[in-house]
């Protein structure tokens, strides 16, 4: 079907990446002013109207002559690349090595260990599996092609991070989890990482005083491993081609990794509420990292409603995940009852409710919920009946998760504006 | 290794799906007394813009029939039943707003 598609200008790099990989590098495109998200009709008609941003043109004049231009041959034709990557780069110097790295995006920026063969060769030796073993396919968003991987490959990003070599089972299982640290949304999100099990103690990862922060080797480099490896073997996460953040995200530098504090948590771990076995070594990925609400402790008289204003303080397209203390796990089960991570999730489901109008406003719920509600998708399509000023619940049970970390030098709590995504045995890659 | 000695690293990147050659749909030479279809795919307010557009083909283009649409589902899914009644009515498709 001959086809006009209108793109906002601040995307230019990216359609034409995006058309070029799907084998239609001459994709007929109009660009309008970015954004069109808030503006009135009669600023859209201004946009309509007016030139195409990139090229000076107006608009409409575009818009026909792409949809009645005779195609040349190229268009005809479609285009063909063969693409390839080395295994090994030009010889050079040090210095120069890592200038190339950072002119190839191959970094976050910030130093990395050069990945000589022998250093890899040191981070392959801590698994069993064969370096040319296909560990999956990423891709850094859903619509985007998605790019394969070895274990070679997830070793070589794995010395970039400073990772030592009995970290990498857990970098592996990772990458088996397919799901990117890097992806490509305007939203800025990043990713999540908690590790459980035995392997938590066998690397001396960190699940008290100070977890979440700097000065663990493990927490830090497995994070940083994670972000790396996302960005290099999906094909990049080139600002304004395949990372687009409006505002970017600090916590992509790590990806908040950190081990679950099993021995002071007063509930299942959460791999076990997930189909492992408590002794296993698990590792899981959650992405969507962007708000992050926090409070001291839970008091006697308003915790129902404090904990209340910080869910609604949060965007509900995404999940929430509550990351205690073990001090305030506890009294979770004193004030609430909740002896269970279950109890408690389906208490902030109930209780965490907007006004029907409100939540079906927000843009994110109007770009990703409402279309789905629209297709008859439970439960959101029960919510789509219910009066503007009726009561609904802000997330499902499934969107909201529980996991206890933190040194017990005081209560102070936090919810995760994010989405459980996957869990990998860190053990079937040893 | 000492300062100016050539080493040899290992390239990070993973490895790219072959691109199959897709070719463009021959165009119409003229849209007149054509049906084209505006459809909205559903990505924050390209309603109104598309609804513009469709104002702007009243204004400008009276003898081409601009239909607007908005597609089923989230922004990132195909709407196969409006994609075939598009094949089988229209003969050209603008789609809006891409990000």
């Amino acid at each position: 079907m001959p086809t006009a598609s209108i793109q906002t200008d601040s995307f230019k790099d990216l359609v034409d990446q995006f058309s070029f990989a799907r084998g239609m590098p001459r994709q007929r495109f109009v660009f309008v002013p970015q954004p069109v998200m808030g503006k009135s009709p009669a600023e859209l008609r201004a946009y309509v109207d007016g030139r195409d941003p990139i090229t000076g043109r107006p608009v409409m004049e575009e818009v026909i002559e792409a949809l009645t231009r005779p195609l040349s041959e190229e268009e005809r034709r479609g285009g063909r690349s063969d693409r390839s990557t080395p295994r090994l780069v030009e010889p050079d110097t040090e210095e120069d090595l890592h200038r190339l790295f950072l002119e190839n995006q191959w970094t976050d920026r910030l130093p990395v260990v050069l990945p000589t063969e022998e250093r890899v060769a040191r981070m392959l030796a801590a698994t069993s599996h064969r370096p040319d073993e296909v560990v999956g396919r990423m891709r850094p968003t859903s619509t985007r092609e998605a790019w394969e991987y070895t274990v070679e490959k997830v070793a070589v990003n794995a010395v970039m991070s400073g990772a030592r070599p009995e970290y990498f089972p857990v970098i592996l299982a990772l990458a088996s989890t397919c799901a990117t640290a890097r992806g490509s949304t305007t939203s800025s999100a990043a990713a999540m990482v908690v590790v459980n099990g035995p392997i938590r103690r066998e690397i001396g990862m960190n699940w008290g005083t100070g977890a979440m922060g700097p000065y663990n080797p493990a927490n830090a480099t497995i994070g940083r491993a994670y972000g790396l490896l996302s960005q290099n073997l999906q094909g990049g996460s080139e600002p304004g081609k395949t990372y687009v953040g409006s505002q970017g995200n600090n916590y992509a530098y790590n990806n908040v990794c950190f081990a679950e504090n099993e021995e002071r948590s007063p509930w299942t771990p959460f791999h076990a509420q997930h189909g492992f076995k408590p002794g296993e070594s698990v590792v899981s990925a959650f992405g969507g990292c962007r708000s992050t609400a926090f409070t001291l402790g839970l008091r006697e008289k308003h915790w129902r409603e404090h904990v209340i204003y910080l869910l609604r303080g949060m965007d509900p397209h995404t999940g929430a995940t509550f990351i205690l203390d073990p001090i305030t796990a506890r009294q979770f089960i004193d004030r609430g009852g909740f002896d269970t991570k279950e109890k408690l999730i389906q208490w902030v489901h109930e209780n965490a409710t907007l006004p029907a109008g409100i939540y079906w406003d927000y843009q994110l719920i109007q770009n990703y919920v409402y279309p789905r509600a629209l297709n008859g998708v439970e439960p959101y399509a029960t919510k789509l009946k219910a009066a503007d000023d009726e009561l609904i619940p802000m997330f499902r049970p499934s969107d909201i998760h529980v996991v206890v970390v933190g040194g017990e030098t005081n209560g102070y709590w936090r919810i995760m504006g994010c989405g459980y995504q996957k869990s990998a045995s860190v053990d079937a890659w040893r | 290794m000492g300062k100016g000695e050539k080493i040899v690293v290992m390239n990070p990147m993973g490895y790219p799906p072959a691109i199959q050659p897709l070719g463009m749909a021959p165009r119409p030479g003229s849209l007149k007394g054509k049906t084209v279809y505006l459809v909205d795919c559903r990505f924050d307010d390209g309603d109104i813009l598309m609804q513009q557009m469709q104002a702007w083909f009243v204004e400008h283009m009276p003898e081409v029939k601009a239909e607007f649409r908005r597609k089923s589902g989230v922004y990132t899914e195909r709407d196969p039943a409006l994609y075939e009644e598009i094949r089988e009515k229209g003969a050209a498709a603008i789609v809006a707003v891409g990000h």
